[in-house]
């Protein structure tokens, strides 16, 4: 109960005011906006404060967000713009010396110094961007879990703007978009917009996800099948794992780098073993179980059906991770349904 | 042909169709393809709304997109549902043609109140979702039995626990206190005055009864709307007006006391007789075999209506809830005595209120039904609480109010003709405390359905209706 000096008496009005639902459908169509989402107290957003909390504590960074919380960020950045500036003096000093012998191979290493830089000024820019898109989707995915459990009132469509900005040229989701805007309601509280989200539009993106899955898996089925090398097998399996992890984050609207790719394959990783320990080793005992048998039989193709039940296990944990908005209550992936289709392409493919 | 003698062909035929029906019963219950719903509230809930909403969103709304957190409609497996024969032929029909037509009409009207039993049957055919069962059946149909009846009846049942007595003492504890005291006055004047053991007269019982009957009729009525009355049939009397049955009252009395031929005694054999032949009757034919339930509750009128009223409605639905059967039902207990393993308790009209107050409501039932909850769980049932309204009548508005952004709702309040912009005022989380209950504090309005825009294309706009029924029939729709 609202103490006294809030509580505020019903009072009637004059019809004037717009509908939210106009309010909310003009928002969809319009450019997105951002929400305070993080710091406001569901009992005053109610009354429209903004009411200022303790934001949740984000989940650990790795050694980014080590450095972060120790101020150490600038002292790393610090350190490299030395080294920069090292690298730049030298190369200067380099070309001034090619110049003096020949001004042709002072050209020459010039384009190629020059290229150089360009591509690595290209490669840097480009994980950082990965890197930013990466920890703004983190952000993104613990602010939405948190309007999830907490069944607030009036934010979830602005958490929908920014994720339909992830999805801009997407003609496929458009209509997945359309659909969501026809039935959300003016009522429906977070955690519902959310949930009818994970419905409409994540229900494509879904699909889209246990495609990738599935190629990539029959791939490394195939290609395990057929290898005749362990060491050359173990290295399919690890670029095969980091395409299909990328890809599929991009599939839900994160572009990582290279570099915040290997994170993103880090923090895969570190779900498929943590998160689901048991149910992965029981898979894997089964599936290995099953691979040996099945090798006393057909021993490649065996040791391939493994392989590609692992890499489809991880695609999942990949789709948990990556997903920013948190699989309805049915709508969880599982590892049946790869299998059923990696099973179904396998047999496709003979 | 053969012939039995002594029965006419006739009857044979009725005989058969009996038993082949009670056949077909009860293989749709071995199947688990029955589901009986027990659609329960005290008077003014929202049963009868809640019922003809329920059945036009299976009908209609579903094929509109008005059920898109309904699993098996979002899954795409729903294939459709139509009205069809009714189980019991003694029960009137429950007319959702003429309650859809009111709702829709211009004016458009909520139905009027419930004043007799009725009942409806609907065919919910869907296509199941195991990998193998989907492709090798192309559907499967499932029978959803509701029936509706004035709630005031419901609260006859706990009475069947009771002897006239024990019954009796209790009427006359609550009398003491108010607002039933001053109510009750003219009544209590008047048993003041009567010998319990004189003999029996039937127009001093009438008299008596007739006062005790005015008695209820103003504790029910507004502004005052209490909902712990007893016996119901006496505000909804239906058939039974003016028979012995409904001609009694409580007396001071104990059982030692009783005294034959005195009007005691003929009181006490009058309630009897009323638990015998109108309650138990009631209860062994339609609430004594459901699978699943729903308690609506009209939270608002508590609040509306003050602390005493607030504790009466919890009261009551305390006591109602004594009489169903709770639990896990086997295949033959689900053939044979069936058991509900599932309650929904919805806080209704939700739409009366902003949307950002649902939580506050939902908050509130819980706390209100929190005993029953724990009585219930104790035997495995699922339960869950929710707000929903089975008709939107209001829109959710936001407008600054004196420098504040508040959550208006508007809609055209009952017996105006003018739309409102109203800020009704907040929710309390918890049950509040008796002198929270200040003057206009509550005062939650109730609204006209707005119907303008309804029409054969369109489905009635409903609030968490859909999680209603996934939680209700969901898990047999797989």
């Amino acid at each position: 109960m609202n103490s006294d000096e809030s509580w505020i008496a019903p009072v009637a009005l004059t019809v004037n005011a717009p509908k939210e639902t106009e309010v909310e459908t003009s928002l969809l169509s319009a450019s997105p906006v951002v929400l305070p989402i993080s710091g406001e107290r569901r009992e005053d957003a109610a009354l429209g404060h903004e009411f200022k909390i303790p934001s949740t504590p984000r989940m650990a960074r790795g050694m980014y967000g080590w450095f972060q919380d120790r101020g150490a960020i600038g002292f790393i950045l610090g350190g490299l713009l030395w080294l920069a500036g090292i690298f730049l003096e030298e190369t200067y000093l380099f070309l001034w010396e090619r110049f003096h012998q020949h001004w042709a191979l002072g050209i020459f290493f010039f384009v190629v110094a020059g290229t150089t830089l360009v591509a690595a000024a290209l490669l840097i820019t480009g994980e950082i961007r990965g890197f930013s898109s990466l920890r703004r989707a983190e952000n993104l995915r613990l602010d939405i879990q948190r309007m999830w459990e907490r069944r607030g009132h009036g934010h979830a469509v602005g958490v929908a703007l920014r994720l339909r900005e992830t999805m801009v040229g997407d003609a496929e989701c458009e209509s997945d978009w359309k659909n969501f805007n026809n039935l959300v309601r003016s009522h429906y509280d977070d955690h519902e917009v959310l949930e009818l989200l994970s419905r409409t539009v994540y229900g494509r993106l879904d699909a889209r996800g246990y495609r990738l899955i599935v190629k990539h898996a029959t791939t490394m089925a195939v290609a395990s099948a057929m290898s005749p090398m362990i060491g050359l097998n173990g290295l399919f399996f690890l670029w095969q794992n980091l395409r299909m992890i990328r890809s599929i984050a991009c599939c839900y609207g994160i572009h990582p780098g290279g570099m915040a790719s290997l994170y993103l394959t880090r923090e895969v990783l570190l779900g498929t073993f943590m998160v689901g320990t048991t149910d992965l080793v029981v898979d894997r005992v089964s599936d290995v179980v099953g691979g040996h048998a099945a090798s006393l039989v057909l021993a490649q193709a065996g040791k391939g059906v493994a392989n590609g039940l692992f890499t489809a296990r991880i695609g999942l944990a990949a789709m948990n991770r990556c997903r920013l908005v948190p699989f309805h209550a049915g709508g969880e992936p599982s590892l049946e349904r790869i299998r059923v289709e990696l099973f179904n392409s396998l047999g496709g493919s003979k | 042909m053969w012939h039995v003698p002594g029965i006419k062909h006739d009857s044979l035929g009725i005989l058969a169709n009996e038993a082949l029906k009670s056949v077909e019963d009860l293989l749709y219950l071995a199947m688990d393809r029955r589901i009986r719903l027990a659609v329960t509230g005290l008077n003014q809930a929202g049963k009868t709304v809640f019922i003809t909403s329920l059945i036009h969103q299976l009908l209609q709304g579903a094929r509109l997109g008005g059920l898109p957190f309904f699993r098996v409609v979002a899954e795409g497996r729903y294939q459709g549902a139509k009205i069809v024969l009714q189980p019991n032929m003694e029960i009137a029909s429950f007319r959702y043609d003429q309650f859809i037509q009111s709702l829709m009409g211009d004016p458009p009207a909520w139905p009027r109140a419930t004043d007799g039993l009725s009942e409806i049957r609907l065919a919910l055919r869907f296509r199941p979702s195991g990998l193998l069962r989907g492709h090798l059946m192309s559907g499967t149909t499932i029978h959803l039995d509701i029936i509706d009846y004035p709630g005031e009846w419901l609260l006859d049942l706990p009475l069947l626990g009771q002897g006239y007595c024990q019954w009796s003492r209790e009427v006359l504890a609550l009398c003491e206190q108010e607002p039933r005291r001053s109510l009750a006055q003219s009544w209590l004047d008047h048993l003041s005055g009567e010998d319990p053991l004189q003999d029996a007269d039937e127009g001093r019982i009438r008299q008596a009864s007739r006062l005790f009957t005015e008695f209820l009729v103003r504790c029910k009525e507004a502004p005052v709307g209490l909902s712990f009355l007893q016996p119901g049939r006496f505000l909804i009397p239906g058939d039974l007006k003016d028979t012995p049955l409904l001609t009694f009252c409580p007396l001071r009395c104990t059982v030692e006391s009783m005294k034959e031929g005195s009007m005691l005694q003929v009181m006490s054999e009058r309630f009897e007789s009323y638990k015998e032949l109108v309650v138990r009757r009631f209860y062994r034919d339609h609430f004594s075999r459901f699978d699943r339930q729903i308690v609506l509750v009209d939270v608002l009128k508590g609040l509306n209506r003050g602390p005493e009223n607030f504790g009466d409605m919890s009261r009551s639905l305390k006591s109602i809830m004594k009489n169903f059967d709770y639990g896990r039902s086997s295949l033959l207990g689900r053939m044979f005595q069936p058991k509900i393993d599932r309650l929904l308790f919805a806080a209704t009209k939700s739409d009366h209120v902003a949307a950002n107050q649902h939580g506050n409501m939902e908050r509130l039932l819980e706390r209100m039904v929190m005993d029953q909850v724990n009585d219930v769980s104790f035997y495995g049932v699922k339960v869950e609480s929710m707000a929903i309204a089975s008709i939107v009548s209001t829109e959710t508005v936001v407008q600054e109010h004196q420098g504040r952004r508040l959550s208006f709702v508007r809609g055209r309040p009952k017996g105006r003709q003018e739309e409102v912009l109203l800020f009704p005022g907040e929710i309390p989380e918890t049950i509040p405390k008796p002198e929270a209950w200040k003057k206009e504090r509550f005062n939650f309005l109730e609204f006209e359905p707005a119907g303008s825009d309804w029409n054969d294309q369109t489905s009635l706009p409903h609030l968490r209706l859909d999680w209603a029924l996934d939680f209700l029939l969901g898990d047999k729709l797989t």
